[in-house]
């Protein structure tokens, strides 16, 4: 091809949209550098939204980690109760100061003791990635880990897995995500308005949501046991990290409530069956079926009978603060299986954590 | 391979850089194999017919203009399509089973060369008679000047071969699309008679875009004979036009005439052409991936089975099928006409602007108009067109309409569909409000226009139709005799079909003075380049959804 051809292939125009391009994609990269830090490895690189300092550490919203803005010290100060909760969307709650892991912290503190809770829950993490973010948490010395768990997001773990290994991956079928342009573009448009005009069953039909494919992979009894199988060994590697560090956990399961009107059952789907083999050894539980069973489920729970409201929220708090300080015993506290609850271990610590 | 798989733009990228290096004959061998490539990404299978095609068309053309080829070359040509067909199985293990239709083939190969041999013969003996006794035939060699061959007979021996041509390839078209749903209806039939009919059903695959080449063979064989266009006597040349990639799948059904005299010129590189070609890439991609992909969403709630009859939603899935089924095919053909440009060759306008019509015949002037030319000029005028009185007009209208319809699908509803368009236009040339409304200029042309787009819509509510008992409910749910309760509600649906179909409006209103639906030349660089950019970002959001084309299963 001879120059003069290659100047008229390059008009005006086609100038004017290539360097637009590749200015919005620099701006992009250089502009929202925290935006995209570890976007794309969807919560699976191990340090995203852990933001260190000489002396703290933040927790931001970083890497597919939709951690709610904390910060702390990386050293533990003398005599204070560190509690570190871990979990899905549960955990997290509607905001911050409405989830249970602040109250619990204000109603300790309300108590005379120094204790620090910091919620480190990230809606749709399954068991893979919560493991991710509890291994990066005992680096920071936690007296307790509260830790929720359930099966129900590992299809988001598989599916977040293959998104970063697409975004990261050489094969030229993915060289256009790998732009941060073309993929918040398209972030943009399937998380905030495709949901917004299009209702849950037409998406369902179209068979091209995150949705369909979960419900589909529900449907299929394979991937469901193998999804059993998995989480099962993760979990089992949580908890044995947990006991290397020596570091006491309380299991919270994620239950539905069955029926209507009153919390009376729950489906735990064979939770409780699996954390049978761990209780004990700094390993406790709290059921919810006992935590909540005499109160009217509609003001505790959301429409999907799964999640919490800010009053389920407020109980567990008050609950898990009442025991934790050794006062009187409500009847909501009879959701902590474990009698032990708190053991020696936590209530020694706890008791260089109370104020003179 | 798809237009929308991740490797098309690669695998075109590296055909057009090895394109331009070639000499002439070099060229048609790469389009050749490349096409090759491209069709038998499908299915290996498939090469053996669009082979068996090429070689009796090839054959054929010659012989129409009085060209014979040895009987051995005969034999050779034929015998190509079907030892691929029994080596496919080494490529592909699992097609072991296709052996079964090996016996077909060979008797399919040695029949051909029977007949075309008998009909040689035939035409031996009549012509050394008829040159006896007439000196003159209708057709001489100079009408032929290119032919080379010692063995050549006056084609009014064509006839024969056209015939021949013509048999063969709808003979494969109603094989392989037809034989099914001609078996199924004479079964129902049979069943309401009261009768019980034992048919065979055959599983037979619908190789991929057999109607659009089947129709642009039989334009080539019917040109020749007409005298419009000369036979190719490069095979290497005459292969490469039929299985030309680009449009081969879904067109447009190209002429001979057309395409021809594009490959065979020795084209020097222009950097026009890769510029045009990546204006139309990207206008076709902006067409399929951002409005037909996303109209699909809410078109497939309505017609999959959602069971939702309620007026509004009937209206809208309607609306959104209108614009998924014009996106997706003028996309297809503004991608086609792109990957062809980048190779100097101009294929056919296809689509212009078709929901702007002011009546039906219009809007055949619009849709799909390499098909509908190809109706017009090889079955409507043949037939007699309207030069031989109303009823003689109104049957033409309809025997071309219900052909039209049945060319798009093996099913009852496509042909209910072109006798649809039929009654529009029987109604549109004899009842006089509906003539001056198609007519019509100023004011009264959007009036027009929107009565032709309403039309247009109960044409594709019938069209889209999973069952005629959905039709029916539909119907009875817009004309208010039956009005289903609304359980979705239309308004996000409808809000989401507008902000894909607003930029589609938007483009059509820019390249409105072009007459082309992707001629933005003649805007000012500054404006061309905001298109460009636009269109390219409204692709690049829509990257995730990948859906067939919908022409393909024509």
């Amino acid at each position: 091809m001879s120059a003069r051809s290659w100047s008229k292939f390059a008009t005006p125009a086609f100038w004017a949209v290539l360097l637009t391009l590749v200015g919005m994609e620099l701006l992009i990269r250089f502009t929202m550098v925290d935006f995209f830090s570890g976007r794309y490895q969807y919560g699976f690189d191990q340090d995203s939204g852990f933001v260190e300092t000489d002396r703290s550490v933040q927790f931001v919203r970083a890497g597919g980690r939709r951690f709610y803005e904390q910060h702390m010290l990386r050293e533990k100060p003398a005599a204070t109760f560190r509690i570190i909760t871990v979990g899905d969307s549960i955990a997290r709650g509607a905001s911050l100061e409405e989830a249970y892991p602040a109250i619990l912290g204000e109603q300790m503190r309300a108590r005379g003791f120094r204790v620090e809770s910091i919620n480190l829950a990230v809606p749709g993490f399954g068991a893979r990635r919560q493991q991710l973010v509890l291994r990066r948490a005992l680096q920071y010395s936690p007296d307790l880990v509260i830790f929720h768990f359930g099966m129900s997001n590992e299809f988001e773990d598989e599916r977040d897995w293959g998104r970063a290994q697409q975004a990261n991956s050489q094969h030229p079928r993915d060289w256009a995500r790998r732009s941060y342009l073309i993929a918040r573009l398209h972030e943009y448009k399937s998380e905030q308005i495709t949901p917004k005009l299009l209702p849950e069953n037409i998406r369902l039909q179209s068979a091209l949501s995150d949705a369909e494919d979960e419900a589909s992979a529900n449907r299929d009894p394979a991937r469901v046991a193998a999804w059993r199988r998995s989480f099962a060994q993760i979990f089992g590697e949580s908890l044995q990290a947990l006991q290397v560090a020596r570091i006491p956990v309380l299991m919270i399961p994620r239950v539905q409530v069955l029926g209507d009107g009153r919390v009376s059952a729950y489906d735990d789907s064979g939770l409780r069956q699996l954390l049978g083999e761990y209780l004990g050894n700094r390993v406790f539980w709290l059921d919810p079926a006992n935590l909540f069973g005499p109160l009217a489920d509609r003001e505790l729970f959301a429409k999907d009978r799964v999640h919490w409201h800010p009053p389920a929220h407020r109980i567990a708090a008050h609950a898990l603060a009442d025991r934790l300080a050794g006062g009187s015993s409500t009847a909501q506290v009879a959701g902590l299986q474990n009698t032990d609850f708190p053991n020696a271990d936590l209530t020694a610590a706890l008791h260089k954590a109370k104020f003179d | 391979m798809s237009f929308t798989a991740w490797y098309y733009p690669f695998f075109l990228l590296i055909v057009v850089a090895l394109f331009w290096q070639l000499p002439r004959r070099g060229r048609w061998a790469l389009l050749l194999v490349a096409s090759y490539v491209f069709y038998g990404y499908w299915d290996l299978r498939f090469l053996a017919l669009i082979g068996a095609s090429t070689v009796m068309d090839f054959l054929c053309g010659l012989a129409i203009a009085g060209q014979r080829k040895p009987l051995r070359t005969v034999m050779l040509l034929a015998s190509l399509p079907v030892l691929w067909f029994a080596s496919t199985p080494l490529w592909v293990p699992s097609q072991i089973d296709s052996f079964r239709w090996l016996a077909p083939a060979i008797a399919a190969a040695v029949g051909f060369v029977v007949i075309y041999e008998w009909l040689w013969r035939g035409a031996t003996t009549r012509t050394a008679t008829s040159q006896t006794k007439h000196s003159k035939t209708r057709h001489s060699q100079t009408k032929h000047p290119q032919t080379k061959h010692p063995q050549t007979k006056p084609a009014q021996f064509g006839r024969r071969f056209l015939i021949l041509q013509i048999s063969y390839n709808l003979g494969l078209l109603l094989f392989f699309k037809y034989f099914n749903f001609f078996i199924d209806s004479a079964r129902i039939a049979l069943a309401s008679l009261g009768l019980a009919g034992d048919f065979t059903v055959l599983q037979v695959l619908l190789p991929v875009g057999i109607s659009f080449y089947t129709f642009q063979s039989i334009a080539y064989a019917v040109d020749i004979y007409r005298g419009k266009t000369e036979p190719v006597d490069q095979l290497l040349l005459f292969a490469a036009f039929i299985a030309f990639f680009p449009q081969l799948v879904a067109g447009p059904i190209e002429r001979a005439q057309h395409i021809l005299p594009q490959l065979r010129t020795p084209l020097r590189f222009e950097a026009s052409f890769i510029q045009e070609g990546l204006a139309l890439l990207l206008v076709g991609y902006f067409k399929k991936v951002f409005v037909a992909n996303h109209c699909a969403m809410v078109a497939d709630y309505l017609f999959k089975g959602s069971g939702q009859t309620s007026p509004g939603w009937v209206a809208l899935g309607t609306l959104a099928f209108a614009f998924q089924i014009y996106g997706d095919f003028s996309g297809y053909t503004d991608i086609a006409r792109g990957s062809a440009r980048m190779f100097g060759v101009r294929l056919s306008q296809n689509f212009r602007f078709p929901y702007y019509a002011r009546g039906p015949s219009d809007f055949w002037n619009r849709w799909h108009i390499s098909l509908s030319s190809w109706i017009r000029d090889y079955l409507y005028i043949p037939l007699g067109g309207n030069r031989q009185g109303d009823w003689q007009t109104i049957r033409n209208l309809y025997l071309s309409m219900l052909l039209a319809g049945l060319w798009h699908g093996a099913a009852w509803n496509f042909v209910l569909w072109g006798a649809f368009h039929a009654s529009l236009l029987t109604a549109y040339r004899w009842l006089p409000g509906f003539g001056r409304l198609e007519r019509s200029r100023g004011g009264l042309q959007w009036l027009a226009v929107t009565i032709m787009f309403l039309f247009t819509l109960v044409g594709w509510l019938i069209f889209r139709a999973p069952s005629f008992a959905f039709m029916q409910a539909a119907m009875q749910s817009v004309t208010g005799q039956h009005a289903a309760l609304e359980t979705t509600s239309t308004l996000g649906p409808l809000l989401w079909v507008l902000i894909h179909v607003a930029p589609l409006l938007l483009l059509q209103w820019a390249s409105w003075q072009g007459q082309d639906e992707v001629a933005l030349g003649h805007r000012r660089w500054p404006l061309r380049a905001i298109d460009y950019l636009v269109l390219l970002l409204l692709v690049a959001s829509s990257l995730a959804l990948d859906q067939e084309f919908i022409y393909f299963q024509f």
